[in-house]
């Protein structure tokens, strides 16, 4: 019972109803409205311009970071690139010193042995010399007993006839030369 | 050299010669205008005749011969 009555009258007149009255109301409305007018120019708008600012903080650190990220991976490139440059370099020096080095190698292995054949070929010289002067000695050596042993033979075999026919022939001989030559 | 040297023949033989061969030695060096002719004996020749007449030398030895062989050799 009791609570209808105060259904009926909170329809009727609410504000009687719950003890306000509209002007308070209003006053509270305009308190209200006043306050958020206050907070969003005095709190909401500071704040919001700060997230604001705070992103574009925040854009502008991402974007020096993703500037500084291809300044890092292009440095990065250009230093593998230097780094593969520089490899090869020095594998094109130390291909070059090789072949120097073989070419100098082939070098002094060609000298030595032209060297080794002037050698062999100053031995082979010199032995032929000696070869040939050895047998010229021998065969001198050989005249000479040849000739030791004629004389010894011819001494002991040589008759009066065979000496008069040598003396004869002797003198017909130098005869005959003189004649041709006048 | 005396001109009387030009004259004169030296002959050397191994063996002392019989009459015939010494009438060509002789004749031989007459020849050459010679008017003596002196022998000598000398084994070391071997045999054949070597005639001197001033410069000129006639070598007809054996030891000649076989030394002309031996250089040729």
């Amino acid at each position: 019972m009791i609570s209808e009555l105060i259904g009926s009258q909170l329809l009727a007149n609410p504000f009687e109803a719950l003890g306000l009255e509209w002007q308070s109301v209003l006053l509270h409305l305009f308190n209200l409205v006043v306050l958020t007018v206050g907070l969003y120019f005095l709190l909401f708008k500071p704040v919001k311009r700060m997230i604001r600012e705070r992103k574009e903080k925040v854009a502008k650190i991402e974007k020096e970071n993703a500037e500084l990220s291809e300044e890092v991976r292009r440095m990065k490139e250009s230093g593998e690139k230097v780094l593969s440059e520089a490899r090869q370099e020095a594998a094109s020096i130390r291909e070059a010193a090789k072949k120097e080095a073989d070419r100098k190698a082939d070098e002094i292995v060609g000298q030595a042995r032209e060297q080794a054949r002037g050698m062999l070929e100053q031995t082979e010289r010199s032995l032929g010399e000696e070869r040939r002067k050895l047998q010229k000695d021998i065969e001198r050596e050989i005249a000479d007993v040849s000739v030791l042993v004629a004389e010894k033979v011819i001494e002991k075999s040589i008759s009066a006839e065979d000496n008069k026919k040598l003396i004869i022939e002797s003198i017909e001989q130098w005869s005959k030369q003189e004649h041709e030559e006048q | 050299m005396k001109s009387s040297e030009k004259h004169v023949a030296r002959v050397t033989l191994a063996m002392r010669a019989d009459d015939e061969t010494a009438e060509r030695i002789t004749r031989f060096a007459e020849s050459r205008g010679c008017t003596h002719v002196h022998f000598c004996i000398d084994p070391g020749i071997l045999g054949g005749v070597i005639i001197q007449i001033g410069d000129v030398i006639y070598d007809g030895s054996v030891r000649a011969r076989l030394e002309t062989v031996r250089r040729s050799v």
